[in-house]
């Protein structure tokens, strides 16, 4: 049994050998963000379809949840609104060279996303519809337009049920996932399109610089593993996630050459699998520990990632709640950039805010962006 | 009761300002953890957010082993040259996108031919970055055609400034203490080898050849920066009629005789006036 179990786990780990660019599912809650990414051992509701299924044996009540919109941007957008809006003002390429001029450096960011759209959980099953756009684009001074879209949705029904694992409790979990993905696409598979000062100009005197549109539907399984752990910290949940399993996208892409001719290539995008290891438990706090109570404590690590540096495989959060659960405080560190947020329950009104960091870039020093992530809804 | 509870608001106030007041930095890159990128995407990325001349600095040095590798792909070596060149500009505070908004504006309001000399200019090592986005384009097609143009561009008026200050008819040396062909020589064929590869001419040449791959300049834009490649070409033809003594054509038509004695300095002077007139 022992062997059969691990030999599973070799199985899983080796099918990352495939590993493409091509960027995982986008779907996140925001009180994952405010706690740094993690939680694959502690987030237990509809959010679990895709962080853990295995997590799903931990609802304990039935529910309902509907819209929850989120939208997040980062601080440049703000600043940078007047002349973005100038960009398309006059005419010719002086006027075009001159606006640009005033734009850079640029780094904006944005996602709007429905979290969940629709979601109905029971205890050990749910079922849920997620949708997430986001963009960024940056402009270097040296005037290298680097852009970026990824519209996700998708469609999840997961289970979970307790197992006996050599004498000890194991939950597992799978969520079968019917997802739909629109992004730009590079000509080497990369997420990023760049466009230079001569694709610029290209467009400027009428010429459509080449781009490529991937639109592609598939279906593919994240299965998950939880069991119960006491630590010198407190009792917990220690828990593995294996994500896009056997996930392929069939779709076609549009190339639209210099000529604006629309070419259609049947494509298929292979989603990376990957395995996280997580570690979620209560504890209490020194000092303030009567006013917090106890506090989730979580760590999540990428153990297979088609990420190659180690602190973006990384994620450490906590999350407090004081009167009476009505307010949550949430902090950590996402691949080592310190964010936060809170959530406030207010009558049948909730409300949740994040400050939430990543990088762009390859490495945790290359291109970090900071957004600010607001999601409202209601509770029912 | 009320003053604990207090002192808890207190803390846990005080823990949510700081939270707040460190989000978005990175502790493990404070702490000197995170190593430096190493490959060609990744400096391309990492030099958007690099601010100072150290972080410029850095990336060149990381481009220049890749560029050196024996196992890097020409195209690899391509992209590490462009980040080369953008690392060198950045260093020096050149903004390719702001000499070619000195070049539009110069087009559009119909500068005389010499104006180009006094503000098509930008300090620091502009010729460096040519250089750099020049190897790239050896390396395959490039679609950074534009700021390869304007650097090359920038570097030819940069080399005829350093040794001559021209104005309308009138150009003279920037140190009298050499003679005019040795003046010419710093412009032309700056390593004194007869070879001019290294000169003003040279790098015209390349931004014409890099704005002719670009295919996006307008022709009044592509005649204004026309007037720096008639001039170096100009230059480069006296240089080499001075090289081994002989008349010089000027644009009425009559001859001077130009050498490289400094006898026949005035002659030099006299081609010099024309060829900026």
């Amino acid at each position: 049994m022992k062997i059969k179990f691990l030999g599973v786990i070799l199985i899983l780990s080796l099918t990352s050998a495939v590993f493409g660019t091509e960027p995982g599912v986008a779907f996140k809650g925001i009180s994952q963000m405010g706690m740094g990414g993690a939680g694959v051992a502690v987030v237990s509701n509809e959010h679990s379809l895709y962080l853990n299924p295995a997590n799903l044996v931990n609802i304990s009540l039935p529910g309902i949840k509907g819209p929850r919109m989120l939208v997040g941007i980062n601080s440049e957008i703000a600043t940078k609104y007047q002349d973005m809006m100038n960009l398309s003002s006059g005419s010719g390429t002086t006027d075009l060279i001159s606006n640009l001029n005033s734009l850079v450096p640029l780094k904006i960011g944005a996602e709007i996303a429905a979290s969940p759209l629709l979601a109905i959980t029971n205890p050990s099953f749910g079922i849920g519809v997620f949708t997430s756009f986001s963009f960024t684009d940056t402009m270097s001074k040296s005037l290298k337009m680097k852009l970026s879209t990824l519209t996700d949705a998708g469609l999840y029904i997961g289970g979970a049920r307790w197992f006996e694992v050599f004498g000890k409790q194991v939950a597992g979990g799978v969520s079968l996932k019917y997802l739909q993905r629109v992004r730009t696409y590079n000509a080497t598979g990369g997420l990023t399109y760049e466009w230079t000062m001569d694709d610029m100009l290209a467009f400027q005197n009428g010429e459509t610089p080449p781009i490529d549109v991937f639109t592609g539907t598939g279906i593919g399984a994240d299965v998950g593993f939880l069991t119960k752990i006491d630590t010198f910290l407190g009792s917990g949940n220690l828990g593995l996630v294996f994500n896009n399993v056997a996930t392929t996208l069939q779709g076609k892409i549009y190339r639209i050459d210099s000529s604006s001719t629309a070419e259609l290539e049947e494509k298929s995008l292979t989603l990376p699998m990957t395995a996280t290891l997580g570690l979620g438990v209560k504890t209490g706090v020194p000092v303030v520990g009567k006013f917090l109570g106890e506090v989730d404590l979580a760590i999540d690590y990428q153990v297979v990632s088609s990420e190659t540096s180690f602190f973006k495989k990384l994620n450490i959060g906590t999350e407090a709640r004081i009167l009476n659960e009505s307010i949550r405080l949430r902090g950590g560190l996402n691949h080592g950039f310190i964010v936060g947020g809170f959530g406030w329950d207010f009558l049948i009104f909730k409300f949740d805010f994040a400050m939430n960091t990543f990088a762009l870039g390859s490495e945790v020093n290359i291109n970090p962006v900071t957004y600010y992530v607001f999601q409202g809804g209601i509770l029912f | 009761m009320k003053k604990k509870r207090g002192f808890y608001i207190f803390v846990v106030g005080c823990g949510i300002a700081f939270l707040l007041a460190g989000c978005g930095t990175n502790v493990f890159t404070s702490m000197g953890m995170v190593p430096a990128p190493t490959t060609a995407d990744a400096l391309s990325d990492s030099i958007d957010d690099a601010t100072t001349a150290e972080d410029y600095q850095t990336i060149e040095t990381a481009a220049d082993v890749i560029i050196a590798s024996a196992t890097a792909t020409d195209e690899e070596k391509k992209a590490a040259y462009v980040v080369k060149a953008e690392a060198i500009l950045g260093a020096n505070e050149i903004t390719p996108l702001s000499i070619l908004e000195t070049v539009v504006d110069l087009s559009d309001s119909g500068a005389d031919e010499t104006e180009i000399f006094t503000e098509l200019v930008a300090s620091g090592d502009a010729k460096s970055a040519a250089d750099a986005y020049n190897n790239a384009a050896d390396q395959g097609d490039l679609n950074d055609n534009i700021n390869r143009g304007v650097v090359n561009a920038v570097a030819a008026v940069n080399m005829i400034n350093e040794s001559f200050t021209v104005g309308e008819g009138d150009v003279e040396l920037k140190d009298d203490t050499k003679t005019y062909f040795e003046t010419l020589q710093e412009v032309v064929d700056p390593n004194q080898d007869g070879n001019t590869d290294d000169g003003a001419t040279h790098y015209m040449s390349e931004a014409n050849e890099a704005f002719d791959d670009a295919e996006n300049l307008s022709s009044d834009q592509s005649s204004e920066l026309g007037n720096v490649t008639d001039k170096s070409d100009a230059l480069n033809t006296l240089y080499t009629t001075a090289a081994t003594g002989g008349n010089y054509t000027l644009s009425d038509n009559t001859t001077v005789y130009v050498s490289s004695n400094s006898a026949d300095d005035a002659n030099l002077q006299t081609a010099l006036d024309d060829i900026f007139n």
